[in-house]
């Protein structure tokens, strides 16, 4: 994941300061503070209701924080909402396509809902690299639950976005279609686009993520690099002995230590 | 520019899809023509049931048979008193008119009086009604009688020798004649209302058709809404983080669908107006046009609170039907009491089904409808 680590120029793509959210009086997110650089593969863990959809429908202009600011590749996202979505490409946790639509049909109804014109051989190429082209003329209805996904992440690469926000994208498929999409973002990012992947498959986040953020009850617990964090664990007098057992402490701690910028 | 591909791709959407067609078209054309025309035949056929038992077997009570017969509101039933009995407590006859033995012979002698009994049940209704035709047909015969009688005692008191015969038949069947078309003096209570209002209640409503339309063309506007409950959870989320968003693909969707029903309303224009159902007068096709927006904006609202497309469909088809009652798309029910008058303004279809008196300014109906609009995208962007 960090071979193409040099091919891209380190550049913060996403700037998250101080940022909370309520849902009535319950806090959905409190005082998170983050930076995700451009290339990066950002990985938000969390259980069931620590935030992570709510950061990610943030970022992707879907609801407003209550407070702090939040800037996209430079541009401010309360103020200039309409140009951030230029920018990013959301995947919804859930599959979001017109079922009863074709391949073809859901890819030029998603073209139109972006500012520049796609072409229909564009659009084909498109599906071509998620490796859905023979289904081209197929309902969606008629797909399997594998490639109703890739076509999801496909319909929010449309408009060439330098931002794909990414909620669970692989959630309830089977092994070989999470591997060809988890390939298929390895590449995305080493083209130069951010991710913010959210996903509770931890194995997912240890071979696809540069970086983690670590959500719990709203209060991002840690950010940083797999390492960053076996070194601070190891500082809590903690030594797990495989990664998985490391994301499974930090998911369980309370919070860390000031998170890394 | 605007961009309206939405749109574009939207109304091609609904063109290859013939079930969305079917609810566009023939929901508020085909039914309101087919229902209307049921209506209509219904309200000619619906007849009278009597039984008619004839003991006196004479020629005036042969005519008073036939005549009763020819009348339109009536469907009589010739038969034997046992029948007759029977029949009335089957209650397959309103009512039983026995015309009694003697019956010519006492016309012909100036008695009127129990020449006919009625047998009526607890559940007859129209006895007073038919008694009505029945005694008109008898002061028929009766007056004939009379005038041929009178003539007949002129001459002879006039010392004038003729054919008494001859003079009393040509006399009964001249005093006949002027009960055709209709009796002398029969006030014009039809003709006088309609060189009152006559044009005016052609569009409001008298007709079945129109009625029915406003509530074809609501149920309609209700079906095709309910896109808005299937896309509303994962679609509208990820159409929000798009350029366009959410709010231009409810504009676009929805502009698109009321263009179909536009040209739907148009459509039902010209039709009704080539059947004489209505003058095709510009300002009733306009008012016909803000129907269904008014109608769009109320099914738009009420899909943004509904969460389950199963139960959209059964509040949509309560809430129609309900608010065809009380709007009058069945029946003219602000005629019931003045409440129901004043409620009725309140429904869209008071556009067209009532007169102008009672009638909400269509401005009203229209801001009215922008207001649900505008609360329903609001609510459909915030909650998800």
């Amino acid at each position: 994941m960090d071979a193409c680590d040099s091919e891209v120029k380190r550049k913060a793509m996403i700037q998250i300061e101080n940022v909370s959210k309520y849902y009535g009086k319950k806090p959905s997110l409190q005082g998170v503070t983050l930076k995700i650089e451009k290339g990066e593969v950002f990985g938000v863990l969390g259980p069931n209701g620590a935030g992570k959809s709510t950061l990610l429908s943030i970022l992707s202009t879907i609801s407003k924080p209550a407070a702090g600011r939040v800037e996209i590749n430079g541009l401010d996202l309360k103020k200039q909402a309409k140009l951030v979505r230029e920018q990013i490409g959301y995947v919804p946790q859930d599959v979001a396509l017109w079922e009863h639509l074709t391949v073809k049909d859901n890819l030029i109804f998603w073209s139109k809902f972006s500012k520049q014109r796609v072409s229909k051989e564009e659009l084909y190429e498109l599906c071509r690299t998620v490796r859905l082209e023979e289904k081209w003329n197929e309902k969606v209805s008629s797909l399997s639950g594998g490639m109703k996904r890739k076509l999801n992440i496909a319909a929010a690469l449309i408009h060439n976005p330098d931002i794909l926000l990414m909620d669970e994208p692989t959630v309830g498929i089977d092994i070989q279609s999470k591997l060809e999409i988890n390939q298929y973002i390895r590449d995305l990012a080493c083209h130069g686009k951010t991710i913010v992947y959210s996903t509770h498959d931890m194995s997912e986040i240890l071979s696809l993520c540069n970086r983690i953020g670590v959500l719990k009850s709203g209060v991002l617990q840690f950010s940083g690099t797999i390492a960053e964090a076996r070194e601070m664990v190891k500082r809590k007098g903690f030594l797990p002995n495989s990664d998985e057992k490391l994301i499974y402490f930090l998911l369980q701690s309370e919070r860390a230590e000031k998170p890394l910028p | 520019m605007v961009n309206l591909s939405i749109t574009y791709f939207k109304i091609r959407e609904i063109l290859r899809h013939p079930l969305s067609l079917l609810l566009i078209f023939f929901v508020p054309l085909g039914l309101t023509l087919i229902v209307g025309h049921m209506v209509e035949k219904g309200q000619k056929q619906l007849e009278i049931p009597i039984a008619i038992i004839d003991e006196d077997h004479s020629d005036f009570s042969r005519l008073l048979v036939d005549r009763i017969s020819s009348q339109a509101k009536l469907h009589l039933y010739k038969v034997s008193g046992e029948n007759a009995e029977r029949m009335l407590l089957k209650n397959d006859v309103d009512s039983v008119f026995v015309i009694k033995k003697g019956f010519q012979k006492r016309l012909l002698t100036g008695q009127r009086e129990e020449i006919i009994d009625v047998w009526t049940s607890p559940s007859s209704i129209a006895e007073g009604i038919v008694r009505e035709v029945i005694a008109s047909e008898t002061a028929r015969l009766t007056s004939d009688v009379k005038a041929a009688d009178w003539v007949v005692k002129v001459f002879k008191n006039l010392d004038i020798h003729i054919d008494q015969s001859k003079t009393w038949n040509a006399a009964y069947h001249y005093t006949d004649s002027q009960w055709e078309p209709e009796p002398l003096m029969t006030i014009q209570y039809d003709q006088l209302y309609l060189e009152e209002s006559g044009e005016d209640r052609k569009e409001l409503g008298d007709s079945p058709y129109l009625r029915l339309w406003t509530f074809f063309t609501m149920l309609s506007c209700f079906l095709t809404s309910d896109w808005i409950i299937r896309e509303k959870g994962v679609l509208f989320l990820r159409i929000q983080s798009t350029y366009h968003g959410l709010v231009s693909y409810l504009l676009q969707s929805t502009g698109a669908l009321f263009l179909f029903h536009s040209f739907q309303t148009m459509l039902a224009f010209y039709i009704f107006g080539k059947i004489n159902i209505i003058q095709m007068r510009p300002e009733l096709l306009m008012l016909m046009i803000v129907y269904p927006f008014v109608c769009m904006a109320l099914s738009v609202w009420s899909a943004s609170f509904t969460k389950q497309i199963g139960s959209y469909y059964i509040v949509s088809f309560l809430f129609v039907i309900i608010i065809g009652i009380l709007g009058g798309s069945f029946f003219p029910v602000q005629e019931f009491s003045s409440t129901l008058l004043k409620l009725s303004m309140f429904f869209p279809q008071n556009l067209l089904l009532s007169n102008d008196q009672v009638k909400i300014h269509t401005p009203l109906f229209v801001s009215g409808a922008i207001v649900l609009w505008m609360l329903a995208i609001r609510r459909l962007r915030e909650k998800r």
